[in-house]
């Protein structure tokens, strides 16, 4: 479990509170140091950990929630900053604005492009070293090509 | 619960009305006058800042794209500081463009620099008339003044 101090919790409170639109709680939050803080210095795993009780307590005050989307944004900026894995990390029903947050988070990432290169073979001729250590020069049907009949 | 919301053009706007104020809220909502700010109105859960510049204090809209949709179908065109005037719309963009706040003009006091006073609303706070700039920091960002030409 993650110790979140309650001047955080508080502030978490009023962002909550504050905020018009889904769109506003993240802004804020994507900004907010300790949001930062846990997402670079805890794991998926205590951050769900700590994330979960919150989402099923039956009547959760503001701190609660507002607690519970800080850490919710600080475990979708640890997806994006690391695999990339937007499936969901459990249920957000209970989370007014979780989905849409979520998803937001999940439309804001953009990975990394994949490059593949072909290494192109030479087309003519393959070099082995033979026994002894002398350079044997094969064409692409392995046939042995003599130095002279190279060029 | 939603209700039926539209642009000029006939779009539906999704939108939800909420119920419920919380104590919390409420000593929030105690601390946000200041001698700049005057409170205009009680709390309301029913409409957010969006609801009051766009859906006549009826409903909330969240969504950026909702209000996009109804600054373009309700012929709203973007006009300088200097010239704008009561009646003028404020809409808020984040860094990324994403809209985090609105409001109505209600005075473009004739001086420099330009300091708009507009009426707006926070969370399910009451309706608040400030100046433009004396806004939460959850809302700062890029302010644009729009005009209604419809």
């Amino acid at each position: 479990m993650i110790e979140i101090p309650n001047a955080d919790r508080d502030r978490f409170a009023e962002a909550f509170v504050v905020a018009n639109t889904p769109a506003s709680l993240l802004t804020w939050l994507e900004g907010d140091p300790t949001v930062l803080r846990v997402a670079t210095s805890e794991t998926d795993e205590e951050i769900i950990d700590t994330l979960l009780p919150l989402l099923r307590a039956a009547h959760r005050s503001e701190s609660q929630t507002g607690t519970a989307y800080g850490l919710l944004v600080a475990l979708g900026l640890r997806r994006r900053s690391n695999l990339g894995d937007f499936a969901l990390p459990c249920r957000l029903t209970s989370l007014a604005w979780g989905d849409e947050i979520w998803r937001r988070l999940a439309r804001s990432y953009v990975p990394t492009t994949r490059i593949e290169r072909r290494v192109v073979q030479p087309a003519t001729a393959n070099v082995q070293r033979a026994d002894g250590g002398a350079a044997v020069i094969l064409d692409v049907n392995g046939n042995r090509v003599m130095p002279e009949q190279g060029e | 619960m939603p209700i039926r919301l539209q642009t000029a053009r006939g779009t539906d706007i999704s939108n939800d009305q909420w119920t419920e104020i919380s104590t919390y809220e409420r000593n929030w909502a105690a601390t946000l006058a200041t001698p700049h700010r005057q409170i205009r109105t009680a709390l309301s859960p029913t409409y957010n800042c969006h609801g009051l510049t766009f859906a006549s204090r009826r409903t909330r809209v969240f969504d950026t794209p909702e209000v996009q949709l109804i600054l373009g179908d309700d012929s709203y065109t973007e006009v300088p500081i200097e010239t704008v005037l009561p009646g003028d719309v404020i809409v808020y963009y984040a860094d990324d463009g994403q809209i985090t706040h609105s409001g109505i003009v209600v005075a473009n006091p004739d001086q420099i620099p330009r300091t708009p006073v507009i009426v707006s609303k926070w969370g399910s706070g009451p309706e608040i008339v400030h100046r433009y700039s004396d806004v939460h920091t959850m809302y700062r960002g890029i302010p644009k003044f729009y005009r209604c030409r419809a």
